[in-house]
């Protein structure tokens, strides 16, 4: 018997717009599956003792890239999609131009894309907050005003525009999860 | 290569209770999380790369830390082939540099046979000749002669153990 083919779901989203929160409720509600390219990255770079900041981990990303070929990071996010149980399946990590397609070639219509953003303020106030990666908490909004300005970020704005849907990820939760039940009807 | 690095240490693993750490984890960790070969050409690419992004001593500073965090009381790290390689570790109190090699046509049979990383297998003896003249091979007999120790692993596995155990015991 064929296995039935995955609908997966790439979130995009600047630092701080609550990727994490739309990945949670996709998993509650849906029992969709998390991969990101962070179980490549983050942990590459814990194993050579280097901090794991967003720095760290977009030079990484970027060596591999030009290492090894361009998809090289997506395509190992897709082989483990493959691997996983679960049905629908979160892509976590896209963020950069070339990205996509992969996704696309692969699944086709049952790829969706979701870009989540918010304003910079709330989103600059969420990083002190979380303390995801490392320094996160110590940075001044100056300083991340001058991270949103590099290329790897703006970047995602850009992939963000074409995105299936877009959340606006301010306010109130509930609206923003009945439009994520709206969208995948 | 080949000069019986591996079997020297599972030797000390299983008879003195040690652990090993080889330089090369890391880079067949990243190789496989991102399922590229790990053959030779693409180790050495790697490690290239990662060195120039975050440092020529990167891997040296990495093993040296996981030397550090081990608890066992032998710790042996394979693959030690700079002099940049042992930078950190040679300020570990009772760290002792071992140097094993063997002929070069024996060194070769045994790597035909063993196939550790994806390209061994079919390499013909001209190309392991290059190999061993190429960075970062060539500069391993020069950081041998400043070794604690030199085992000459040319005869029987029985004369190799004795060896060890003579430097071991010492």
């Amino acid at each position: 018997m064929a296995k039935k083919k995955k609908f997966v779901i790439g979130l995009i989203g600047e630092k701080g717009a609550g990727k994490g929160t739309i990945s949670d409720y996709l998993m509650e509600k849906y029992g969709a599956e998390h991969f990101g390219t962070s179980r490549i990255l983050k942990r590459t770079v814990e194993d050579l003792y280097l901090p794991a900041t967003r720095n760290n981990l977009v030079k990484l990303a970027l060596m591999l890239k030009e290492g090894f070929w361009p998809s090289v990071v997506i395509d190992a996010l897709i082989r483990d999609i493959e691997k996983g149980k679960a049905q629908i399946a979160i892509a976590d990590g896209i963020r950069m131009h070339g990205d996509v397609e992969p996704f696309k070639k692969k699944y086709g219509r049952n790829f969706k894309l979701i870009y989540v953003t918010a304003p910079i303020r709330t989103r600059y106030e969420r990083t002190k907050k979380r303390k995801e990666k490392v320094g996160e908490d110590k940075t001044t909004f100056e300083e991340f005003l001058a991270e949103e300005g590099q290329l790897t970020e703006i970047s995602i704005h850009e992939i963000g525009k074409n995105a299936d849907l877009t959340i606006h990820n301010v306010g109130d939760v509930k609206k923003i999860f009945q439009q994520i039940d709206k969208f995948l009807k | 290569m080949a000069s019986g690095k591996g079997t020297v240490a599972k030797y000390i693993e299983n008879k003195y209770f040690a652990k090993s750490h080889k330089f090369s984890a890391p880079l067949r960790d990243v190789l496989s999380r991102i399922y590229v070969s790990n053959n030779r050409k693409n180790m050495q690419e790697l490690s290239f790369a990662l060195r120039q992004l975050f440092g020529q001593d990167l891997l040296a500073k990495t093993i040296s830390q996981d030397v550090e965090n081990d608890k066992n009381l032998v710790v042996v790290v394979d693959g030690i082939r700079r002099f940049a390689d042992i930078k950190y570790l040679k300020h570990l109190p009772g760290f002792k540099l071992v140097y094993i090699t063997a002929d070069i046509k024996t060194r070769y049979e045994r790597m035909t046979k063993r196939g550790e990383n994806d390209d061994e297998e079919n390499k013909t003896f001209e190309q392991f000749q290059l190999d061993n003249q190429a960075e970062p091979e060539s500069e391993i007999p020069r950081v041998g002669e400043t070794a604690d120790a030199t085992i000459n692993n040319n005869g029987s596995q029985e004369e190799l153990y004795e060896q060890i155990d003579k430097i071991i015991n010492n």
